[in-house]
């Protein structure tokens, strides 16, 4: 006998030894893959929540400088450093060799101000006869090679022109502070003089004379000259020129300043107020203006810092500052040095050694450190990437900013923000158009809001019929019947939504567009009438009764809905006349129920509204809830129908006393499901929702949706930039949401199921 | 006393009440499945084109003619406020096209404006290649030679009949040339300029060549400008060009040729034969391009004059005319007909005028590509990690839990799935192959293969969709096989897999495919994950080809987002509604053949099977 002959054969073994790790490590993987999208779409959204990375690159030694400002290119190859006479180019393209450039001044006067315009690239110098001039440094980048830019072919170089120092005004004095701002149509000086030991605001506009052809060419000169002070009340302390040219404020020692705005060559007086009204100390310690210039932050001599905004309080009230920004945290000590990113809304300031970068539109920190150095002023490049500090002991500090999302913050996604131009705090999405300057408005709220506004709609449509139509199925309806009818309402839900959302936003929504009155009377008169069939139907003789067999009341039900919907339509404008009529503007009364609802509740009815959304997406939430929820009745133990029966009960007392409450978890996990199905809804809002991020629960009105808001934005939204970020969260957002939902209806399920057992 | 019967359960009224939901949920489902196939079906239909008299005072009219012509769309009230009174307007809404002319395709005319209707038998319905449909009256012909014929001779419509068949071909021809001669010459050269951008890359970093070739290459393609393919000319004929204006650029090419020559021999050899053959590639374009145009130019001479009923008068030439009947003049039978040859141009021919004409046949083929390339994708995985969960993995709480959340990954909503596939996919994974095996490519700037959104990334995010579907359709399958099946195998000795491969897999196959079929499915409906992942507006190439990488990488077109595109996004949107609703009869059919086939399967399977269960 060979005993090999019982072994079993190596291959057999080695095959389910493989198969088993095979199937292990591919199951394993591919259960691993799936929940791994989680990971990867968090992957995503992290970085938005980073603080920023600053990294030291290097610390330069400068000759002895007062620096009064920092020039500095986009690409931080050529830095320069203002003092009151002259400027020092630090070139890195050739071993940060240090070029003095100095100012042209008159012989016999000393320069008292210089002021450093970045936006503009403007340096402005004021002397002592109140004279000044203005110097614009011209950063260029040649490319040595014309075709290919963007490889080390290239070098950057400046380029200095000064103009000619002219007068300020008739008086002299000495300048004590001066500002310069330009746009193309303007070009204006800002600047407080000192005469007689006063000191006095002037406003200068700047002229240039056109030639023929329109073009502005030949000299600068002084245009009007207006005197402010008289607008001053107390002792005259700084003042701001806006990048735009249009406002001007200056502070006074009393704590207040005074804001002038600007229109043509007119300046008028528009608005004192105390940035730190409610505050003890109300000194202003500095006032800057951000990026855009329509806000502006002032710190005290405590370290308080608030933000102050140009907005609208009103329908008709005119633009003016308010405070805003009150919630900004405080500094350690009076602001030192403030520099604004000409990128976005972020902006450097401290107080000495104490310095952070801080983001205005939501009063956030993103990035603050304490230097071993005590900071005397400070840049950021143009490209928002890196920050040059210059602190008391001669030196030039330069740091790698590293900051891809500023505007990103909890706050901006889930709080209301006093956006610039706003009359209030307020959720919004608004992240594409406007200007470089426009504050971009990520808020999830009005996603939030929309989805849930789009789900409840469909739900109020689609629990009842669904619901209904399963406790019918399940317990009424013959067997024979259930086979058919229950896989025709699943084929409602293989329609692809696509079709659905087109049908309702070409056809529906047109359809009904002006029928409002009608489809109120049909949802209204349809439940009635079965129920008035129901009672009729009951008081009817026995005999007529037993035509109908139990259970094929839904057969008979038909012709009734048929002529009911079809006189309810034809009513609708019957009853809108009666109802809905109004006076327009010409004094006719007018009977449409969308100008009623315009006129009367003050709301917006479009198109594309919410109804339509709910009626569309029923098609797709009916065939869910109906399956589960009937699933979940016809589950339920026959004993408990046959006792209850069988005790006298009806077949209506035995549905809703014993079966649907003994489903009850069942029918509810089933709605929650249907929940979860309409959360995530795409193509159906997509066509039908019309897309406005409005937070009202008009029914009337349209909504964005966190998924319309990702099909529409995410295929345009630039890699790894703050909106792909920022859609990623909203992605995230429906994950979770509908993850949770849904998990939470299946461990429902399971409960049920269980206890289903031990009956 | 003993209460008398009163025969009336309590409560049966509720019943009435709940059988609303059944009678609604079903008069939706039957009401939008015969709103879709009728008017799906009614797009095919050649309808009559009847030609109204106006009324003097009558609003509706184009061009102030009182004549216009149109298919009746639909006759609907409204009311109207005169006095204080409201008082209903019949009117009807015709689809006039010439929409090159009118600039509208409808006009919505009061039947109380319509003095008279006729149907006039010339009448004649244009099909353009570039252009909307047309309604016309031909007026004449006038030939390449200019010879004129005019409508009443009766060589005509014989000749015209003629041309535009004759044409038809020779644009079929020309097409070919296109297909066959041009695009592999364009793809040939393609591939030849990303092979030639390592040398230049390489004589780029050398400081000492770094001028050189910069100058070269922008000398060489100023030259081409003027002169295409000329590096591949012969000494002499450069020579003799370069005598002309390009001289300098000649010049600083010879130069730069000397400079390169000297320092870096090797690199520039090869890189200057590249460059030749890239010229000699765009010669032979250059030649089989000129005979398309000039093949295209010959058809395009012959002209039919034309007016429309409102008296404008426009024209076209033979060459664009892709088909034209006349309505009016069909029998029943000739409609039928007419009928059968729509859906037959509407499934194999290519979408015309920005999707808005023409048919759907590339975008028949991406939805099938797609969807049996995920099937393909999503089949394994999802039945061995079921396999692993029901079979292999130890049931517990974790299993528990994993077979809650994959049942749930299956509520997560599509679009979620395609941010997923967008980042994950193409940024992540075909990215990371672009840079690391077509980094010349991207180097060329000759956009990215696979970090782009394209077949094969769609078809994997719908397959990640569609995998919970089908692992919970296996494991329920797995789940029904009897335990006795399972023991009765092992108790013969048959090791794990054995058993598995030879009992519970025949015996749940039904049940795996009817998951599989489910998936197709529900990918061949999902339209959302794919505007993030690879579905184009307009595509040029199919999803498929011979040669690597076989066209998955193409973005393709699919019939769902031609839906959306052509329903929401075309200017014309009203007039191309026809073509949406068959659009949407196609897909709802190609889901429904879907799931049928899979109910057939299923059955089939079982038959076969259900011996072997106990």
């Amino acid at each position: 006998m060979n005993p090999k002959k019982y072994e079993i054969s190596k291959m057999t073994l080695f095959m389910d030894k493989f198969m088993s790790r095979f199937i292990t490590v591919g199951g394993l993987s591919v259960i691993l893959a799936v929940l791994l999208i989680l990971v990867f779409i968090g992957k995503e959204v992290v970085p938005l929540l980073q603080e920023a990375k600053v990294s030291k690159v290097e610390t330069i030694e400068l000759p002895k400088v007062d620096v009064q400002a920092i020039t500095v290119d986009e690409w931080t190859t050529l830095p320069g450093l203002v003092s009151k006479d002259s400027i020092y180019f630090i070139d890195f393209q050739d071993n940060k060799k240090i070029i003095r450039e100095e100012f042209k001044r008159d012989a016999n006067s000393q320069i008292t101000a210089v002021s450093y315009n970045q936006e503009n690239q403007a340096i402005t110098v004021g002397n002592a006869e109140g004279q000044f001039s203005i110097i614009k440094i011209n950063y260029n980048k040649k490319f040595l090679d014309e075709y290919e830019n963007g490889r080390q072919l290239s070098e950057t170089i400046y380029d200095l022109k000064q103009l000619p120092y002219m007068s300020l005004s008739d008086k002299p004095g000495k300048i004590i502070d001066i500002q310069y701002a330009e746009t193309e149509e303007q070009k204006l000086i800002a600047a407080v003089v000192e005469i007689d030991s006063k000191k006095e605001v002037f406003y200068v506009t700047l002229e240039q004379e056109m030639d023929l052809f329109g073009n502005t060419s030949g000299e600068l000169k002084v245009g009007e000259v207006v005197n402010l002070s008289e607008n001053i009340k107390g002792n005259i302390q700084q003042l701001v020129l806006s990048s735009q040219a249009d406002s001007l404020i200056v502070s006074s020692d009393n704590g207040k300043v005074y804001s002038f705005r600007t229109s043509g060559s007119k300046i008028n007086f528009s608005q004192a107020f105390e940035p730190f009204a409610s505050e003890e100390n109300k000194d202003i310690a500095s006032m800057n203006f951000i990026f855009g210039s329509k806000t502006i932050i002032f710190t005290n001599t405590k370290g308080r810092m608030v933000g102050w905004s140009m907005y609208k309080p009103g329908k008709d009230m005119p633009l003016g500052f308010g405070l805003t920004k009150p919630n900004f945290p405080d500094l350690e000590g009076p602001s030192t040095f403030f520099t604004g990113s000409l990128r976005n809304k972020a902006f450097l300031t401290g107080s000495k050694s104490n310095i952070s970068l801080r983001y205005s539109t939501n009063e956030s920190i993103n990035w603050q450190s304490t230097l071993d150095f005590e900071v005397q002023n400070s840049a950021i490049s143009s490209k928002y990437d890196s920050i040059l500090l210059s602190d008391t002991n001669n030196k030039l500090h330069i740091y790698k900013l590293n900051d891809p999302h500023p505007e990103a913050s909890v706050r901006t996604y889930f709080a209301p923000l006093w956006y610039e131009g706003q009359s209030e705090p307020r959720y919004l999405w608004e992240s594409v158009g406007g200007t470089e300057e426009k504050e971009k408005m990520l808020s999830m709220m009005p996603l939030i809001f929309g989805t849930f506004k789009a789900t409840f709609y469909a739900l109020m449509f689609a629990v009842p019929i669904a619901l209904l139509a399963a406790i019918y199925t399940s317990q009424f309806l013959p067997p024979s019947l259930k086979t058919v009818v229950k896989p025709l309402m699943e084929v409602m839900a293989s329609l692809p939504s696509v079709i659905i959302g087109f049908l309702a936003a070409l056809v529906f929504a047109p359809m009904v567009e002006d029928k409002f009155p009608s489809i109120m009377l049909v949802l209204l008169m349809v439940p009635l009438s079965a129920i008035g069939m129901g009672a009729l139907w009951n008081n009817l003789p026995t005999k007529i009764k037993f035509k109908c067999a139990p259970g094929m009341e839904f057969i008979f039900f038909l012709p009734v809905l048929i002529i009911v919907t079809l006189i309810a339509w034809n009513l609708g404008p019957i009853v809108e006349s009666v109802l809905f009529t109004v006076k327009d503007s010409q004094g006719n009364e007018v009977a449409n129920f969308a100008y009623w609802w315009n006129k009367t509740i003050g709301l917006e009815y479009t198109q594309k509204n919410a109804m339509i959304v709910g009626f569309a997406m029923g098609f797709a939430v009916i065939p869910i809830i109906f399956t589960i929820a009937e699933d979940s009745l016809s589950n339920v133990p026959k004993s408990m129908t046959s006792a209850s029966l069988a005790l006298g009960a009806s077949r209506w007392q035995t549905t809703w006393k014993v079966i649907v409450p003994t489903a009850s978890a069942g029918i509810f996990s089933a709605c929650m499901i249907g929940l979860g199905r309409a959360v995530g809804e795409t193509m159906i809002v997509l066509c039908a929702a019309g897309g406005t991020g409005i937070m009202d629960m008009n029914a009337f009105n349209g909504m964005r949706t966190l998924s319309l808001n990702l099909a529409t934005e995410l295929p345009e939204a630039a890699k790894d930039g703050t909106l792909y970020r920022t859609l990623f969260l909203g992605a995230l957002i429906l994950f979770v949401l509908t993850f949770v939902i849904n998990t939470f209806a299946e461990i429902i399920r399971q409960h049920i199921r269980n206890k289903y057992k031990t009956i | 006393m003993i209460k008398k019967n009163t025969n009336k359960p309590k409560g049966d009224a509720w019943v009435w009440f709940t059988s609303l939901g059944l009678t609604t949920g079903l008069v939706m489902v039957t009401g939008i499945m015969i709103f879709i196939f009728w008017q799906g079906i009614a797009a095919f239909w050649p309808g009559n084109i009847a030609l109204l008299k106006l009324k003097d005072d009558s609003t509706a009219k184009v061009n102030n003619s009182e004549f216009i012509a149109g298919e009746l769309i639909k006759t609907r009230e409204r009311f109207e406020e005169k006095d204080g009174e409201r008082y209903p307007v019949t009117e009807q809404q015709y689809f006039i096209a010439n929409r090159d002319l009118y600039n509208i395709s409808f006009r919505y005319i009061d039947s109380d404006d319509i003095e008279s209707t006729e149907y006039p038998e010339d009448v004649m319905i244009l099909e353009r290649l570039n252009d909307s449909r047309a309604i016309v009256y031909a007026e004449k012909l006038v030939l390449a030679d200019g010879v004129e014929i005019l409508k009443d001779d009766p060589k005509f419509y014989e000749t015209y009949e003629k041309l535009v068949h004759e044409s038809e071909a020779e644009r079929a021809s020309i097409l070919k040339i296109e297909k066959n001669s041009i695009a592999p010459l364009t793809k040939k050269n393609l591939k030849l300029e990303i092979d030639q951008y390592p040398y230049l890359e390489k004589l780029r970093n050398n400081n000492d060549t770094l001028k050189a070739i910069q100058s070269f290459k922008s000398h060489v393609s100023k030259v081409n400008s003027s002169y295409s393919g000329f590096m591949a000319y012969s000494d002499s004929m450069k020579e003799k060009i370069s005598e002309g204006s390009i001289k300098d650029s000649f010049k600083a090419i010879k130069d730069a040729e000397e400079v390169l020559m000297a320092k870096e021999p090797e690199l520039f050899k090869a890189y200057r034969n590249l460059e030749v053959k890239i010229a000699e590639g765009k010669i032979k374009e250059s030649e089989y391009a000129e005979e398309s145009t000039s093949r295209r130019k010959k058809i395009l001479q012959n002209v039919m004059h034309y007016s429309t009923a409102s008296g404008l008068s426009g024209k076209v030439a033979i060459g664009n005319v892709i088909h034209y009947y006349f309505p009016n003049q069909l029998s029943t039978s000739g409609k039928l007909g007419m009928f059968c040859e729509n859906v037959w141009r509407f499934l194999s021919e290519d979408p015309r005028h920005a999707n808005t004409e023409g048919g759907v046949f590339p975008a028949i083929i991406g939805t099938l590509m797609m969807t049996i390339l995920m099937c393909i994708f999503v089949t394994p995985f999802g039945v061995v990690a079921a396999i692993f969960l029901h079979e292999y993995a130890k049931q517990g709480t974790v299993v528990r839990i994993v077979r809650i959340a994959i049942n749930n990954l299956a509520g997560v909503p599509s679009i979620v799935y395609g941010a997923f596939g967008l980042a994950f996919f193409v940024y992540y994974v075909g990215g990371g192959i672009d840079n690391m095996f077509f980094s010349n490519r991207l180097g060329a700037q000759k956009g990215p293969l696979f970090g782009t959104g394209g077949m094969l990334w769609a078809s994997l995010t719908l397959a990640l969709l569609t995998v919970p579907v089908v692992i919970v359709a296996t494991e329920e399958a797995l789940a029904a096989v009897p335990r006795g099946i399972r023991e009765g195998a092992l108790g013969c000795g048959a090791s794990k897999w054995q058993m598995i491969k030879t009992t519970v897999l025949p015996a749940s196959a039904p049940g795996i495919i009817t998951g599989m079929i489910l998936a197709m499915a529900r990918g061949a409906g999902e339209v959302a994950p794919l505007m993030l992942v690879g579905v184009a507006d307009i595509a040029s190439e199919l999803p498929i080809s011979t040669s690597f990488p076989f066209g998955v990488e193409n973005k393709f077109l699919h019939l769902g987002y031609n839906i959306y595109h052509v329903g929401f996004k075309t200017v014309d949107s009203e007039a191309s509604r026809p073509l949406v609703f068959a659009t949407t009869l196609l897909l709802i059919t190609i889901i429904a053949l879907l799931n049928l086939s899979g109910i057939i399967i299923r059955q089939k399977l079982r038959k076969k099977y259900s011996t072997g269960a106990f």
